[in-house]
């Protein structure tokens, strides 16, 4: 799995398991191929699982750019 | 109240003047409408500034308890109305306002400023649904503007921790009220679209037309338009839309609704994905029933074209073809075995006639050749004359005298000697 996967969003990885599945619902699709998405929707799905697994996360604060202080 | 010489402090005049405004209730919470002018914001934060009209003016002060609920910078122009007790600064012997609260004068003029925006952004199609664009449905990182503390960001991470813990809250602190807050929320939502979240939320909760004046900036409805991320409005009020509303791409009531919205339930994740991985199982099984049944089908075709089979096929169709001929056979020959038959039938029956035809013509020549046998002339009395050599006697030539001639006659033969010959005289006879 590579670091590109890593940070694949949750609403991207569902997004392309619906399309994984559209496709194998394709009834022209080769064996490989279906045999192939199917380990992608798996690795997916088990990416997704790892993801809403992880701990609590803590909320983030971040500053806007610095401008002339109001007031 | 006066001394021996009827003189009095100034003191204590400026006392007693300040005595008989402070007396007149007309003078406490008095509504002034003017237009600010040598306004200061002092180091102590109190304010201070003159209020005056086209011929009149005032001092007026604001103390820094009183400043602080200003939702708006004082600056000199501004038409305000200002409220406040009328008071006599005894040092200096100036009367003045001593104000409680300032609001910008005009509350129509601002309304419909506010109206004449709408009308043109919306004419611009900042409103249009066309452009609103969908909230995600599985963010994983919730952008905030609000401001750093209070019951609004309060109320997100409460709503975040309890559908969905691992969703990362992004906070970019901004004001939400008072002069300025715009420009401190188009820099909030500018910065947390360059952080990366897949939705902003942008909170207050609630207030007044004037606090709620910072939502209706031009600038922020155009950044929130620009804005890639979806933007949520929390901007919790009940009567009053502001602009935001309008162009945001979803309007929550409240801080905690928008939370709902943004953040989805993780039961519905997690049931989601449970799907998916059966939905995935189902296809693949369907994938791989779908090629048994491809190779069963590409199976029974090899059978069909294997060598053998088109042998056999071939084998079976010549055999077809041999009965087929064998029957056409059978049926040209007893064709032709009938045709001949009839012919012979035909042909006997021809020849049958033909025979009897012969018979009869034979029996009317035989007898005619009866009646021609010299056996019958015999009969009847005629012989055969012939000579010592056999030779037929028809002249009396063929008899000089003397010669022996055998006569043939029915039962028997005479021999005769000729004594004489007389030739005949008659007329000659003509054939028979």
């Amino acid at each position: 799995m590579d670091e590109n996967q890593k940070e694949l969003s949750l609403e991207k990885a569902f997004t392309q398991l619906d399309e994984i599945v559209a496709k194998m619902e394709n009834r022209n699709l080769p064996l490989e191929d279906a045999f192939e998405y199917y380990q992608k929707g798996v690795q997916l799905l088990k990416l997704c699982n790892e993801k809403i697994s992880r701990v609590e996360k803590q909320m983030i604060e971040i500053q806007g750019e610095q401008e002339h202080d109001v007031f | 109240m006066s001394s021996k010489d009827g003189a009095i402090s100034v003191s204590r005049l400026n006392s007693y003047v300040r005595g008989v405004l402070w007396e007149d209730m007309n003078l406490h919470g008095v509504k002034v409408r003017g237009e600010i002018s040598n306004c200061t914001y002092a180091a102590s934060g109190h304010i201070y500034f003159t209020l005056k009209d086209a011929g009149a003016s005032i001092r007026c002060l604001m103390f820094k308890s009183k400043a602080a609920g200003l939702n708006f910078r004082l600056t000199d122009g501004s038409g305000v109305i200002v409220t406040g007790d009328v008071d006599l600064y005894e040092a200096s012997g100036q009367y003045q306002i001593k104000v409680s609260a300032v609001q910008k004068d005009g509350t129509g003029l601002l309304y419909e400023r506010y109206e004449k925006l709408k009308a043109r952004l919306r004419a611009e199609g900042l409103f249009d649904e066309a452009h609103k664009k969908p909230l995600p449905a599985y963010p994983d990182k919730v952008g905030i503007v609000t401001a750093r503390t209070g019951k609004v960001i309060h109320d997100i991470m409460t709503v975040g921790t309890r559908r969905n813990p691992w969703i990362q809250l992004v906070l970019c602190p901004a004001s939400v009220q008072g002069e300025g807050a715009a420009a401190t929320m188009i820099r909030a939502i500018q910065a947390l679209e360059a952080y990366g979240v897949d939705v902003i939320i942008i909170g207050r909760g609630g207030g007044s037309i004037e606090e709620l004046w910072e939502f209706n900036d031009e600038r922020l409805a155009r950044t929130v338009y620009s804005c890639s991320v979806p933007v949520i409005s929390a901007v919790g009020h009940d009567s009053d839309v502001t602009i935001i509303d309008y162009v945001a791409d979803r309007i929550a009531s409240t801080p905690s609704a928008a939370a709902e919205l943004a953040i989805p339930d993780m039961v519905k994740v997690a049931a989601y994905m449970d799907q998916t991985g059966s939905r995935l199982d189902r296809v693949m099984r369907a994938c791989i029933e779908r090629s048994q049944a491809q190779m069963a089908h590409y199976e029974a075709q090899l059978r069909l074209l294997s060598p053998g089979r088109v042998l056999k096929d071939r084998k079976d169709y010549l055999e077809t073809l041999y009965k087929r001929m064998q029957v056409m056979m059978d049926h040209r020959l007893s064709d032709e075995k009938q045709s001949l038959l009839e012919m012979e039938s035909s042909l006997g029956r021809l020849m049958r006639q033909r025979m009897e035809d012969t018979k009869n013509k034979n029996a009317i020549y035989a007898q005619k050749l009866n009646g021609l046998s010299p056996l019958r002339q015999l009969e009847r009395g005629y012989a055969y004359v012939s000579d010592e050599e056999g030779r037929g006697v028809s002249q009396i030539a063929q008899a000089p005298a003397g010669s022996e001639l055998q006569i043939e006659v029915t039962d028997g033969r005479i021999r005769a000697k000729v004594t004489e010959a007389v030739p005949a005289v008659r007329e000659s006879y003509g054939e028979q």
